[in-house]
């Protein structure tokens, strides 16, 4: 049983296909998936260290027709009496959504509007508002002032001079105080992370939905997918 | 059909080395036929490697040299040589004027983060403000926080949603939970480390040596709190994004193939300065500070407050606490009425 | 040495010697290899983002393979023991494919291991700073250098004195050889404390693994020997006694029912009991959240590896014919098993609750063919040597037998003995 003929091919045929297979790897035809999704885009202001919102320095004051117009030059031209909100012709701009605090006096203080007013005729200045919420939010007020409510900035170093701690109306509005709910930046897009959930909206099991996103996004594009 | 044997010489030629009984062509004719295989295989080991030719070992393998000591053996003069080396490569790469330096541990103090997860609101803040800072590769994307949207009744990770967004937050009925390096005081992750690239720090903040790690992601494995990104490929910032305050444990650009985490932003807050995911937070859910000193607002919360002590029974030691406000349901909120 | 850089060599011009299956069957290695190469190079290039791995699953088919492999190689004690501590008279001749094969598996492990790096060029940091005694990888890049050391030493003095036609000394083999025995052991258990050692994992944290791994390693790996005798017997003059084949059938068939045992004392334990650590076992055998990449696979393994022990335990796998697919069957149940099925598993959910399946890529498999065929290939050399040196054919005073005369005898005896064993 000689089989020559098929040895000499085998032995010549081994260095063809190695060369052949060298070929294909040098011109490399297959290209490889590339599973790195686009970045997101992030509103960078978004991210600042600056306070939520801008509270009233004090002495307090607002900007009419572009001038700061402290309270008093407008309010001594007013009468002093019990205004409920909805009556105002000024500052209609306010939301109020404070509970059951609606009433403007239970802080301003009704004889000097540069002031607060705190509880038997006491008041104090805009630059105290936490004395002012105090007055109710107790457990609040005192959580701030050991700083385990409310937000400390600049340095975490007991006495150092760039730490600051927010003032109660640097966060939340006097007025609306709860903090509105919103949109929030953009979740996780990490590689291969695929569509979230293998259940369609439809409640169809797909076990191969993670894989196969590009297929299921062209039969949901309406991307509520969730 | 049976098959001749195989260990004979009978088949294709060739001998078993130094044969002088065969006939001399066939020697020839079966040398050469070995040598032509033997030439095609290396040919084609040749081809196999060059997808190497697309390498760019300047991006890939950055500021690396063979012999370099761990951080923990250089010198104050090979440390500043290495710096500088690294900031021409930033240069190069990004075309910024990066420092880096080298914060060391403050006596006296040991870090710790607080959490209140009755005032965070889910909105992710933190999250970006965390990549901005600690300039994280944008493209694959890596982050070092992950907030998740639990709902109420459960401290179960598993029940949550990793990728809320559709809708407003807060979701009615829902709490959220970020997570990020607890900075444990029993680390798992430094404990795994084949190559000692990864270890704690005196003020407690886990660091690791980016030139020095062999990239295996024992470390991944080991981590509970899922705290530890692996550089899957070359990081992508955008060069006007890139934050050139840098520090050699923390923020400056990664290479390919190592892993990374947070520091408590260790470039700032050895620095006495807040880390960006606190001063980014709209809602002042995260406290930060020295454990060390009783007054610090984070000594006051763990004498005061309820804490959650995330996966406690895995004998970790977090440095990194969650809280709660004695607090009822805001309107917003619609929780139980 | 200049004798033993000669015995190289010649061992070097045996393995290119060989008809044209063994021709055909090197070829095919040898192009699994080299495209498993382009694949690494690949890899290498753009970086772990080639494989299916993510943050999430960030161990995937390498480490799979790599646990699968350590088992294997450990395997080769099963032969090891019945030889020395036994003396076992059929295995006696054949223990050293055994051991062979060991040295071939633990260089695939290492070539696991190593492609599994995210840094390969910086392996030498292991050198300057070893995380000794605690990282359990430094133990078990320890145990493995020194099992592949001891195996090489045993293999190569045992053949290096056959050539030679010398005796071996007793002194300078048997104790590597018990040593060996506590070795293999040993390497098996330190890669599953690698796994076990995590308490962040619920999945491995349990006392339970490192028997697992030593139960299932000592049913593939005899399972692996018995068609590697088969094939020496199909291909070679060698001789494979027939008890050989029945004392492993044994083996694997004891080790395999204690496998199976713990696996179903693990599963007890897990739903019986129902605890939030339950998540990652869930998903293995039944998905969550929908997601069920993995249970097609262990209901898979699960039907190989009853099929085979029922197999075992009847009396048809007493022939060669159903004793082939038994091992078969059990070799791949337990691959799929111990690999994929231990360590995705861990990963899915994540720790904090996400679940991200694995799914390896394209490259990513090409990879681990390469390094299967680099393995297979070494081990054929081995075996391909091993063999003249062993029946005396391939010694230093003495040319290589390659005359048509003497090779048609040889083809003719063999023959012969071969039908009356198997009629066919």
């Amino acid at each position: 049983m000689s089989n020559r003929p098929f040895e000499v091919v085998i032995s010549w045929g081994i260095p063809l296909v190695l060369l052949a297979l060298a070929a294909v790897m040098f011109w490399s035809p297959i290209e490889l998936d590339d599973p790195i999704p686009a970045p997101v885009h992030v509103d960078r202001m978004s991210l600042g260290a600056h306070p939520v919102r801008v509270a009233m320095h004090d002495p307090a004051a607002i900007e009419v027709a572009s001038f700061d117009v402290n309270c008093n030059q407008c309010h001594a031209l007013f009468e002093h009496d019990s205004i409920n909100p909805p009556g105002l012709t000024r500052h209609n701009d306010i939301v109020m959504n404070h509970g059951e605090n609606s009433w403007c006096f239970s802080c301003h203080d009704i004889e000097q509007r540069q002031r607060l007013a705190l509880t038997a005729g006491e008041t104090v200045g805009y630059d105290e508002v936490p004395r002012l919420c105090g007055k109710c939010h107790g457990p609040t007020w005192r959580d701030w002032q050991r700083g385990t409510h409310g937000k400390t900035v600049g340095s975490w170093k007991t006495g150092d001079e760039r730490q600051r701690r927010l003032s109660c109306t640097e966060c939340h509005d006097p007025h609306s105080p709860a903090f509105a709910a919103g949109i929030p930046l953009p979740g996780p897009n990490t590689i291969r992370m695929g569509k979230h959930g293998a259940h369609g909206d439809d409640g169809v099991h797909r076990p191969l939905a993670q894989w196969m996103h590009h297929i299921i996004d062209d039969a949901h594009s309406d991307g509520t997918d969730h | 059909m049976r098959l001749p044997v195989l260990n004979q010489g009978d088949s294709g030629g060739g001998c078993g080395g130094g044969c002088p009984p065969e006939p001399p062509g066939d020697s020839r004719r079966s040398f050469l036929r070995t040598t032509v295989s033997v030439g095609a295989g290396f040919a084609a080991l040749g081809a196999a490697l060059s997808p190497l030719r697309d390498l760019d070992v300047d991006k890939a393998f950055s500021g690396d040299s063979l012999l370099r000591d761990h951080y923990k053996e250089l010198s104050a003069e090979e440390k500043a040589r290495l710096f500088a080396d690294i900031e021409a490569q930033i240069d190069r790469s990004y075309g910024v004027k990066a420092s880096v330096g080298d914060p060391q541990p403050i006596p006296g103090v040991e870090f710790v983060y607080a959490l209140n997860l009755s005032r965070c609101d889910g909105n992710r803040a933190c999250v970006h403000a965390c990549v901005k800072e600690n300039n994280q590769s944008r493209s694959p994307e890596i982050q070092y926080i992950r907030v998740v949207e639990m709902p109420i009744g459960t401290f179960d990770p598993e029940h949550g949603d990793h990728y809320y967004g559709d809708e407003e937050t807060p979701k009615p009925g829902h709490f959220y939970m970020p997570m990020q390096c607890h900075q444990c005081a029993n680390p798992p992750c430094t404990k795994v480390c084949p190559v000692e690239a990864t270890w704690q720090e005196a003020d407690g903040i886990t660091v690791i040596d980016y030139d020095w790690c062999i990239g295996c992601r024992y470390c991944q494995a080991a981590c509970p709190y899922w705290a530890r990104r692996f550089n899957w490929t070359d990081p992508e910032i955008p060069a006007d994004e890139l934050n050139p305050d840098m520090a050699y444990l923390s923020n400056r650009p990664r290479s390919r193939g190592v892993m990374e985490k947070c520091t408590f932003c260790l470039q700032r807050t050895r620095k006495g300065r807040m880390p960006a995911c606190l001063e980014a937070c709209p809602t002042g859910a995260r406290k930060f500070g020295n454990i060390l000193d009783p007054s610090s607002e984070v000594s006051q919360i763990l004498r005061n407050k309820r804490i959650l002590v995330l996966k406690e029974e895995v004998g970790t030691r977090p440095r990194f606490f969650y809280y709660f406000d004695e607090r009822g349901p805001q309107p917003n909120e619609g929780g139980a009425a | 040495m200049r004798a033993y850089a000669r015995f190289l060599y010649r061992c070097f011009r045996v393995s290119f010697v060989g008809d044209w299956r063994y021709q055909l069957w090197m070829l095919g290695l040898t192009i699994l290899t080299l495209l498993g190469i382009n694949a690494w190079a690949r890899q290498f290039t753009e970086g772990l983002i080639t494989t299916g791995m993510t943050d999430q699953v960030s161990w995937g088919l390498f480490i799979a393979n790599f646990t699968y492999l350590v088992g294997m190689a450990a395997a080769a004690v099963m032969l090891v023991i019945p030889v020395y501590i036994y003396r076992n008279k059929e295995l006696h001749d054949l223990v050293i494919f055994g051991e062979l094969f060991a040295v071939a598996a633990i260089i695939m492990c290492l070539l696991f291991v190593t492609v599994d790096l995210g840094r390969p060029d910086r392996m030498h940091h292991m050198l300057l700073r070893f995380n000794f005694p605690m990282s359990l990888l430094t133990w078990d890049v320890l145990v493995l250098n020194v099992y592949l050391l001891l195996n090489l030493h045993i293999c190569g003095y045992l053949i290096y004195c056959r050539y030679r036609r010398q005796e071996p000394s007793r002194w300078f083999y048997i104790p590597f050889v018990f040593i060996s025995i506590v070795w293999a052991i040993s390497i098996h258990t330190v890669t599953a404390f690698l796994l076990v050692g995590l308490g962040g994992r619920p999945f491995w944290n349990s006392a339970i693994i490192a028997p697992r791994f030593l139960a299932s390693a000592f049913s593939a790996g005899p399972a692996f020997i018995i068609l590697t005798l088969m094939a020496i017997e199909w291909f070679t003059t060698h001789p494979v006694p027939r008890k050989a084949y029945m004392t492993l059938r044994g083996i694997v068939l004891v080790a395999m029912t204690i496998n199976v045992f713990l696996l179903g004392s693990e599963l007890f334990t897990e739903f019986y009991a129902d605890s939030a650590h339950i998540a990652s076992v869930k998903y293995l055998w039944f998905g969550i959240h929908g997601h069920d990449q993995l249970v097609p696979w262990i209901w898979t393994a699960l039907g190989m590896n009853l099929l085979a022990l029922v197999m075992l335990y009847l009396p048809i796998t007493k022939s060669k014919k159903l004793l082939a697919p038994a091992c078969l069957l059990l070799i791949v149940g337990i691959w799929i098993e111990k690999g994929m099925g231990l360590i995705v598993p861990a990963f899915v959910p994540t720790p904090i609750g996400e679940v991200v399946e694995y799914m390896p890529t394209a490259n990513e498999i090409l990879i681990c063919l390469g390094i299967w065929a680099f393995g297979l290939l070494l081990y054929t050399i081995f075996v391909r040597v091993t063999i003249p040196v062993l029946s005396g054919r391939l010694v230093e005073d003495q040319i290589f037998h390659t005359t048509p005369n003497a090779a048609a005898e040889f083809a003719a005896d063999q023959r012969r003995t071969r039908t009356q064993e198997v009629p066919s």
